[in-house]
């Protein structure tokens, strides 16, 4: 939400982002690049590769391969 | 901003005003987005929260107790600068509220971004001010409570908030709206 003065001069405004128009977008993007950017520019979809699996409270992890159980059981016996 | 572009002048309408401070507004560091600044002066013209939800809190303090100080320094060798920002008020009459208030900002990590109005009638914003990729933040550092011993004494808490940062505190152009619209 942006409130404050109208990108483009005209005044006071308090409004959603998604709701600005072009112009105020653009006059936006001249005064706060940096901020402005944030939100104007697309998220980089595919860059990042989705997490194998969200850690949340409560979520069961998921199954172990058998590579993994046995460098887990290997890390087990060390610390012991 | 770095090279001096203008001078100082005191004209014969200006140069005298009041001291102190009034009213504090907090809002948690991480719910605001960023500041929009003006090209012309730096002065601050827009503050973008991550929500509609999201807003500022508004505090008073005791008359005539409240103050705002800016210390900056440049280290002559090293040309290191530092700003560090304190703002301490007092709130009269201890209470439930007001210790839930303090505790919570005591518990936190995020910190708060802060607006505060000087007597002058000028609203200034600091910590929102970002340094090495992340926002430098204003803190609860100080929190003072007495009973007081006497009937006549003071009942109350002695709450100061600092931040430590590299830039000074900004002016919120057309403060009294944006801070309306925001709380």
């Amino acid at each position: 939400m942006y409130v404050g003065q109208d990108p483009t001069g005209k005044g006071f405004v308090k409004m959603l982002i998604v709701s600005m128009s072009e112009e105020q977008v653009a006059a936006w993007l001249l005064i706060d690049p940096a901020t402005a950017a944030r939100y104007v520019y697309p998220a980089r979809v595919g860059v990042y590769k989705k997490p194998a699996y969200d850690n949340q409270p409560g979520t069961p992890l998921p199954k172990l391969k058998k590579h993994e159980q046995s460098t887990t059981a290997k890390a087990t016996e060390e610390e012991r | 901003m770095g090279l001096l572009t203008t001078g100082r002048s005191v004209s014969c309408e200006q140069g005298t005003c009041a001291g102190g401070a009034g009213k504090l507004y907090l809002a948690n560091a991480n719910q605001v987005s960023g500041i929009t600044t003006s090209t012309a002066t730096s002065s601050v013209t827009a503050i973008t929260m991550g929500s509609t939800a999201y807003n500022f809190y508004e505090f008073e303090f005791r008359d005539f107790s409240a103050s705002f100080s800016e210390t900056s320094t440049q280290d002559q060798d090293t040309l290191a600068v530092q700003v560090e920002q304190t703002f301490t008020g007092i709130w009269t009459c201890r209470n439930q509220g007001d210790r839930d208030i303090l505790q919570n900002l005591l518990d936190q990590n995020c910190g708060v971004v802060a607006v505060h109005v000087e007597n002058t009638g000028v609203y200034w914003i600091w910590g929102v001010e970002v340094v090495g990729g992340k926002k430098l933040p204003a803190r609860l550092t100080s929190s003072e409570a007495t009973s007081g011993t006497a009937l006549t004494d003071p009942n109350q808490s002695t709450i100061t908030i600092t931040c430590r940062t590299n830039k000074m505190a900004r002016e919120l152009v057309n403060g009294e709206t944006v801070m309306a619209a925001l709380i």
